[in-house]
């Protein structure tokens, strides 16, 4: 093979890992990673400073199985960015399928709200949000949940009365012990908030999009009826013709979709191999992105279950892989086409760009 | 792009025409040979290799070159009638009779037929006696010479059929290339009549049905099976994008030739061969062969109906097409892996290697 100009920008998602052995030794609920019965069986967390050639986005993927509380004790917190949560089923034929029940308080007023199908939870910068807490699951393999942040490193204040100094530190402690870097910056409040989640008022609705309101396609067909005509041109420039290997299922939101935020984002179903995109080789954005393909078996969080190609840069440098990975295309950068050379099992594909519009032109 | 340094070795099938004699009155209107056809040859078109082939949809009746057989070259050739029903390789839709030696010994198929002809053996005429499939069927030569050279036998050729075919052909008109065949005619004239054909059974073992090799291991041959285990053994399994059913025949089925070749329809996107390694693949040869990529579809030759990547060379060089194209691959050249990108209509492959073997070493 020749000098791999790009390879610094294609990274397995196990290099944001969270080693759950090491944090099993940590005096938590069973099945928890960090401190709550609902949080995730499995994780994995990539910021822009350590893994994300600086971008100012950090970003998770998991598997949630357990019922409860995700952060006992530590909320509301708040973050200095604003952020998307992004829950989302494991049914790869219906995305429409969450099969959990989730209850998020947001605001002082911890208002809870509460949903049992797939949704984004848009959080501004600064605004208390949680606890969270998976009230219900009925899908035997759970469900998935991603986390977009607009900051290179996840800072947290957490305001909880449960919180401490300590427990901050023997996380992190438990962390380095893992041999990995800190992750997140915690600091706790001076303010603190007892747990109270209050009835809905309808003030932060908005923030709650349901996956099903920005449906682009189903079943394979393309459903354009939610987008602008702006958008619709943009969608054909980046593909004019959908490919074999393009989605199943997926959901698009622009930043007039997410209370304005400088981001878009998607998520998709994807089952069959083939070219993404037609009629259309290269393509850049202004923006900076992130291409995310996660695998979808809770059993196994570095499985993809599918083989995957993907050119860089003029020189359309190809990389294959075939286990979850972060694709990070930087502003400019011509990237794709996207090859599917086979699938096993159906694997889950979400972008991530760092602009409200997503803006492409074809290079090639 | 960078610099492509195999860029020689694949031929769209269009840069090869019909031999001059198969056009401008001279030809074989109203007869039952090709409605459109392309032949290349080692000489102008496949890099010197001691071969030449053909490709060719046909719906006439009749005979194929009236009055002009039977005929000779001074190579062995091997003629294979194929069907174009992507669903079922073992049909032919076509009823064609095939005389064989100076003793016109007649020999009748109706299902998907090779025919090895020795050098120098007389052979000839083919006469289509039926059609059933209303879009016709396809045949192909495979001629181990670089420059088709046909001495004629038949006693009906006339003076001025034969004194336009020694003569040298225009050439230079936009594509058109030429001479495509060397022909010369036989002092000694062999007669065909009804009362000239025989029906004896001494060229038998000339004319042999296309057995597919199906790709489910359960329907192989012992020898096939072992040859399928030990491919599986170095960890390579058929990919999304592989026939569904494959015919494969080598020198032990071809009377001894030096000559190895497949056939089959292919229908889905997808690589054509999973592992051994990330090349998914990638393999050498100890001889030289050609790979042949084909449409399906008679009223358009030049159509495809998929596009295919292939990679070439140790630095896996990738080249891309959605033309019928030939690559050909001299023996010790890396080549592969093979990926359906998307397919509109199957279309089909053919393989001719110039050994009787199929010798395969996987590269990375």
């Amino acid at each position: 093979m020749a000098n791999r100009k790009y390879e610094h920008l294609v990274k397995p998602l196990s290099i944001g890992g969270m080693d759950t052995n090491v944090m099993k030794d940590l005096k938590v609920p069973k099945g928890a990673f960090a401190n709550g019965p609902g949080n995730a069986d499995s994780i994995v967390w990539l910021n822009g400073r350590d893994h994300l050639e600086g971008l100012n986005l950090n970003f998770t993927w998991g598997f949630y199985s357990g019922i409860g509380d995700w952060h006992t004790g530590q909320d509301p917190h708040t973050h200095p960015y604003p952020e998307c949560l992004v829950f989302v089923g494991l049914d790869s034929a219906n995305l429409n399928y969450l099969g959990a029940e989730i209850e998020i308080c947001l605001g002082e007023e911890q208002e809870a709200y509460t949903f049992d199908e797939p949704t984004i939870v848009v959080v501004p910068a600064g605004m208390p949000h949680c606890p969270l807490t998976t009230r219900r699951v009925w899908s035997p393999k759970g469900f998935g949940f991603y986390l977009a942040s607009l900051g290179n490193v996840p800072t947290t204040t957490w305001m909880g009365d449960g919180v401490s100094e300590e427990a901050m530190k023997a996380m992190q402690e438990a962390a380095a012990k893992s041999g990995r870097q800190v992750g997140m910056t915690s600091y706790v409040s001076e303010k603190r908030l007892k747990k109270n989640p209050t009835k809905p008022t309808g003030k932060y609705a908005h923030l709650i999009k349901p996956l099903k309101t920005r449906m682009i396609t189903q079943r394979g067909q393309r459903v354009l009826d939610g987008l602008t005509p702006e958008q619709r041109e943009q969608m054909a420039a980046s593909a004019p013709q959908l490919g074999p290997g393009n989605a199943d299922h997926l959901a698009w939101f622009y930043g007039k979709d997410l209370e304005g935020l400088e981001m878009s984002i998607n998520w998709g179903f994807f089952s069959k191999p083939g070219i993404w995109h037609r009629g259309v080789g290269a393509h850049v954005h202004p923006t900076d992105e992130v291409l995310v393909f996660a695998g979808l078996d809770p059993a196994d969080i570095n499985y993809l279950g599918a083989k995957i190609e993907i050119d860089l840069g003029e020189e359309h440098e190809r990389y294959i892989f075939d286990k979850p990975t972060v694709v990070v295309c930087p502003k400019g950068l011509p990237h794709n086409p996207v090859v599917v050379r086979w699938v096993d099992r159906p694997y889950a594909f979400y972008l991530i760009s760092l602009g409200g519009e997503h803006k492409t032109t074809a290079v090639d | 792009m960078a610099k492509r340094k195999y860029e020689h070795l694949l031929k769209t099938l269009n840069i090869a025409t019909v031999p001059q004699m198969m056009r401008d009155g001279a030809g074989f209107k109203n007869t039952g040979n090709a409605d459109s056809i392309y032949w290349l040859n080692g000489k102008e078109h496949l890099e010197g290799l001691p071969l030449n082939f053909s490709w060719g949809f046909y719906t006439g009746l009749g005979d194929w070159h009236p009055g002009m057989d039977p005929h000779i070259h001074p190579y062995p050739e091997a003629l294979v009638w194929v069907g174009l029903d992507p669903d079922n390789v073992e049909y032919l839709g076509a009823k064609v009779s095939y005389c064989l030696g100076e003793e016109l010994e007649v020999h009748t198929f109706d299902k998907p037929s090779v025919v090895i002809v020795p050098a120098g053996l007389p052979h000839c005429p083919s006469i289509t006696q039926d059609v059933t499939n209303p879009i016709g069927y396809s045949f192909m030569i495979f001629s181990l010479g670089a420059e088709p050279t046909t001495t004629w036998m038949g006693a009906g050729v006339a003076d001025r059929q034969e004194q336009q075919m020694r003569q040298a052909p225009p050439g230079g008109a936009e594509g058109v290339r030429g001479p495509l065949m060397v022909s010369s005619f036989s002092d000694k004239k062999i007669k065909v009549s009804p009362e000239t054909l025989t029906y004896g059974h001494k060229y038998d073992h000339l004319v042999k049905p296309l057995t597919p090799f199906s790709t489910k291991i359960s329907k192989l041959t012992p020898e096939e099976r072992a040859q399928f285990e030990k491919m599986a053994s170095d960890g390579m399994k058929v990919g999304p994008g592989n026939a569904d059913d494959l015919i494969w025949m080598y020198g032990k089925d071809l009377e001894g030739l030096e000559l190895n070749f497949t056939w089959g329809f292919y229908k889905s996107p997808g690589v054509w061969h999973r592992g051994p390694g990330d090349s998914d693949g990638a393999h050498v040869h100890p001889t030289d062969e050609v790979l042949v990529f084909v449409g399906t579809d008679p009223s358009d030759i030049d159509y495809l109906g998929a596009e295919i990547s292939i990679d070439m060379g140790e630095e896996h060089e990738r080249y891309v097409f959605d033309k019928p194209t030939a690559v050909i691959c001299p023996r010790g050249v890396p080549h592969n892996p093979v990926i359906a990108r998307y397919v509109d209509r199957p279309y089909a492959f053919f393989l001719i290697g110039l050994s009787g073997e199929h010798g395969t070493t996987y590269v990375d």
